[in-house]
């Protein structure tokens, strides 16, 4: 078996990170062979998950003296394919999920990598305060994942991306070194790394530890959601909501599709015929909450929405999320693939961006729908068909091809994952440090 | 870096291959199931067994790979799958973490149905499951007798030496864990009468289902059940032609024996008189709640629309004790429990049937008792069924985890609504020489209506 790690390596990065430490059956190189991403497959020569950053660092210099190639791998939520290798060596932190220490008086956390969000916020509940990042993948994904994917959420409008939420970071780099940035060390020789690590996809290395700041967000939050006849109406109305002096968290925007397939799936109740859904939430004190609902609703009454949707009782705010939440699922009824693009554009050419990319989808005939975070103007057109029809692929390729030539056109960014096959070589060679300018804060 | 080329794959050796045509083999597969799963992940942080072994193998989302991979062809079902499904304790929290609503629990059963039809499972039944489960287990007096050895040695304080001293691991078979899993005997009580009547207004008429090594090892809790019921008004009525709802069986692999009993039950209640079906241990009510889903084909039987409509409607009406008496709302307790307890969620209550405030509810309801938070608490103690039998590594590596998030919690007594969570987290904290009480929620309120005094 070509493939097959040589039994001395697996058995002295055993003896380094204890037995259980090292899988390397076939069934476990299938299974890390995959993320969350739709296309990408791999085969891992073995997969190590350390406990502790001194087993990291040392397994790590082992894997150098092999050269054997590395990757790191949170909880395989990623869209990208960027935790698979082929032939190399996965790191998981998988093992290491410890909270080290939490300090309510300075408001941060110090935990390993490997810790899960939701659990983090689980443990943080009594202390009212949050790590705010909140990546709808948050049930799983692990603070080292969205450290190098730069993670963000609908309620990054509010509280910002990962980046905006880390004091500092410890981390075993792929040539062997130990780092530590930020708050813990203040160390400038290294600090001129930290943007490089923070959405660069693991490149540089494993993180193992970090600070996180935590925040103290108001006891209340309130959803209302408005529906409108047209796309354009939905857009104005968010934009307008981002300018008034409501405190919103967040602001989601669904198209007809979704609509559509949230209607058929859950039997929403919602109006007929309508174009376009906007999800608005915010928070503050009872008083503010109430001021700011009437202000809302005169809002999006004014910029033409057909109906308006308020909590009536509790567990309605919760009904709203949902709606939010099931969108992508909904939409996987309907389809065998669906591929979801991430199309970072500026809030001002929001729509006329998601209306062009409507149009390529509808000159291939491929049904499209969009999810937007209209608060940091993130979209997500999701294609929908099926990848085991070649034809149906090689269209799905073309509109993502020409999607691609749009966004350069007008200046906004494109990031999906690559084309099936072509999976990510296996990480930097060990050794280098040197890192291909990352493009732009991956998120989602 | 040497050059010899690895053969020392675990698990290459007992692969055993599909000779025959796989779409008949897997037939009994729903595979758009596995088409359903987008991989997401969102399931893996819940699984008891990834939080344990940390391997995506021993995660839901990989056993659904895996098992996709087998079906497909593109691997072989060796001894390292095989553990890895072997190892998954069926608690369902990964259905009920599932944004894409994928049926794990379904897709596993069929999974495992088919691989035993064509002898490709190399898990070798252990004597334990083949014999024991079907002709002790369903039978309440057949398990008394049977257990009747570990009852005579805690007559003798026998057990506790052997406890003490450690030598239990030395006992033959599975008794030494038998005998450190069972309960303290209870008082000899009687059998439950036909009907027991409202106290005041009848506000239901509920049948109360008894179940096996329920009604075996803890009839106390049928009586206090039935207490708390006719305390809020309910009628309660004991059926005789009931049976043991067939859970263990289902999961021995034991089909057939498994679909005589759901058959017996879909006949003993299908009368119209009452208003609900009663269980105060979550298996059997995860169970019975499951048997409306079940096709009888894969149990080796046939169904009809009428069979398959009787055990819908069954399911239907059946609920949990707490989340029943949630619903109609309770007669205030007025007894005081000034004790500190933390509630542990049975995943057969709060994943297989999204039981999970009702409990706390009620608890809180008790006068002077304190509820805490417990960390993980829907999080499997590995207790599920005969898994502390067929995993004893697993199940007690769980019960440790569970026993130390408990610790955390500075509370005097756990809360519980499932008999084998009761019995294997009691054991754990015994084994750790920790005193510890583990009680089930109905067990307070009732001593709370009493005004009974509670001794932790
Ligand atoms: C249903 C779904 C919803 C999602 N929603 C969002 C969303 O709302 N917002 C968003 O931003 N993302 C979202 N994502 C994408 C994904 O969840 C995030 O990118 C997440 O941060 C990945 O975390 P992970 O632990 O799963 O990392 P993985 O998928 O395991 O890895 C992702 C990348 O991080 C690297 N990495 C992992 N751990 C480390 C470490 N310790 N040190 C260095 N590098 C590491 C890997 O090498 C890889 O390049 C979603 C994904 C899914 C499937």
């Amino acid at each position: 078996m070509a493939t097959a790690v040589l039994p001395d390596v697996t058995e002295r990065l055993r003896s380094l990170v204890g037995i259980d430490g090292v899988l390397c059956d076939p069934s476990d190189r299938f299974v890390y062979g995959r993320d969350a991403s739709l296309f990408q497959r791999a085969e891992p020569r073995c997969v190590v998950s350390p406990k502790s950053t001194a087993e990291v660092q040392e397994a790590v210099k082992l894997c150098i003296a092999e050269k054997l190639p590395m990757v790191a791998r949170g909880a395989g939520t990623g869209r990208f394919g960027s935790a698979l290798s082929d032939g190399g060596v996965v790191f998981s932190t998988a093992r290491m999920r410890e909270i080290i220490e939490v300090n309510e008086a300075e408001c941060f956390a110090l935990v390993q990598s490997g810790m899960a969000l939701d659990q983090l916020n689980w443990h943080l509940k009594s202390s009212g305060l949050v790590f705010a990042p909140d990546p709808l993948s948050s049930a799983s994904c692990t603070v080292g994942g969205c450290i190098a994917a730069n993670a963000s959420g609908p309620r990054s409008l509010k509280y910002g991306d990962t980046r905006a939420n880390l004091l500092g970071l410890e981390m075993v780099t792929w040539d062997g070194r130990l780092v530590r940035l930020g708050k813990p060390a203040e160390d400038d020789a290294d600090a001129a790394l930290m943007p490089q690590i923070v959405g660069g996809e693991g490149r540089l290395g494993i993180v193992t530890r970090a600070w996180l700041k935590l925040v103290r967000p108001p006891a209340a939050r309130e959803m209302q959601v408005a529906f409108f006849g047209s796309l354009r109406e939905a857009v104005e109305t968010g934009r307008a909501v981002l300018q008034s002096p409501v405190s919103v968290c967040a602001v989601e925007l669904l198209d007809r599709t979704v609509i559509e397939s949230l209607e058929s799936m859950f039997h929403c109740r919602f109006p007929k015929l309508v174009q376009a859904m906007l999800l608005v939430e915010f928070e503050g004190t009872a008083e503010k909450l109430a001021e700011d609902s009437e202000l809302l609703r005169c809002l999006s009454k004014q910029l033409g929405a057909r109906e308006i949707r308020q909590p009536k009782q509790a567990g309605d705010n919760r009904t709203f999320w949902a709606w939010r939440l099931r969108a992508l699922p909904a939409l996987c009824r309907f389809a065998n693939t669906c591929w979801l693009l991430n199309v970072r554009v500026p809030v001002d050419c929001l729509l006329a961006v998601a209306t062009q990319i409507a149009a390529i989808a509808e000159a291939h005939s491929v049904p499209l729908a969009h999810i937007v975070h209209v608060g940091d103007g993130l979209l997500h057109p999701v294609l929908m068909f099926n990848a085991a029809v070649p034809d149906q692929m090689q269209r799905a390729r073309t509109i993502v091809d020409e999607i691609d030539s749009l966004c350069t056109a007008v200046g906004a960014s494109l990031r999906t994952e690559r084309w099936p096959g072509e999976v990510k070589p296996a990480a930097d060679r060990p050794g280098t440090i040197a890192v291909e300018s990352t493009s732009e804060g991956p998120s989602n | 870096m040497s050059t010899t080329s690895a053969d020392s794959q675990p698990g290459d050796g007992t692969a055993v291959t599909s000779g025959s045509n796989p779409a008949e083999l897997w037939s009994l597969v729903d595979k758009t199931a596995f088409r359903d799963c987008v991989h997401c992940g969102a399931c893996v942080a819940g699984c008891p067994t990834f939080l344990e072994t940390g391997s995506e193998s021993d995660g839901p989302r990989g056993r659904i790979q895996l098992m996709q991979a087998v079906v497909e062809e593109q691997i072989k079902l060796d001894g390292a799958v095989q553990k890895h499904l072997d190892l998954c304790t069926q608690c369902r929290a990964c259905e009920a973490s599932c944004p894409f609503d994928v049926k794990y629990g379904q897709l596993f059963w069929t999974f495992r149905a088919a691989a035993d039809k064509a002898g490709l499972a190399v898990r070798r039944t252990p004597p334990f499951e083949q014999r024991l489960v079907p002709r002790v287990f369903s039978r309440p007096d057949r398990l008394r007798r049977w257990i009747r050895p570990t009852r005579f040695a805690q007559r003798f304080r026998l057990d506790r030496i052997l406890l003490a001293s450690g030598l239990w691991r030395m006992m033959p078979g599975r008794w030494g864990r038998l005998l450190t899993l069972l309960p303290r005997r209870e008082k000899r009580s009687a059998r439950l009468p036909h009907v027991l009547p409202a106290k005041g207004k009848r506000r239901a008429r509920v049948a109360l289902f008894t179940g096996c090594m329920a009604d075996a090892l803890f009839r106390q809790l049928h009586w206090e059940t039935a207490r708390v019921l006719q305390e809020n008004g309910c009628e309660v009525c004991v059926l005789r032609s009931q049976v043991c709802c067939g859970a263990l069986h289902h999961q021995a692999g034991h089909l057939a024996e498994a679909r005589e009993l759901i058959e017996q039950n879909t006949r003993a209640f299908a009368a119209n008189d009452f208003d609900a079906i009663v269980t105060n241990f979550a298996t059997c009510g995860g169970f019975l709640r499951q048997y409306g889903s079940f096709d009888m084909s894969h149990f080796g039987g046939k169904d009809t629309p009428k069979d398959l409509e009787a055990r819908r409607r069954l399911s239907a009406r059946t609920g949990d004790v707490c989340e029943f008496l949630d619903s109609i709302g309770i007669v205030p307790p007025h007894g005081e429990i000034p004790v500190t307890a933390t509630y542990h969620d049975a995943c057969q209550l709060v994943h297989a049937q999204h039981v999970r405030e009702s409990p706390r509810r009620l608890l809180g309801k008790i006068p002077g008792l304190t509820l805490t938070e417990l960390p993980e608490s829907d999080v499997c103690c590995g207790a599920h069924g005969l898994y502390s039998f067929t995993q004893p590594e697993m199940a007690d590596r769980l019960g440790q985890r569970k026993l130390a998030n408990i610790e955390r919690t500075n509370a005097d007594i756990v809360v519980t609504s499932d008999l084998m969570c009761l019995l294997h987290i009691s054991r754990a904290a015994r084994l750790q020489k920790r005193p510890l009480r583990v009680v089930h929620p109905i067990h307070l309120l009732d001593l709370s209506y009493r005004e009974k005094p509670f001794r932790p």
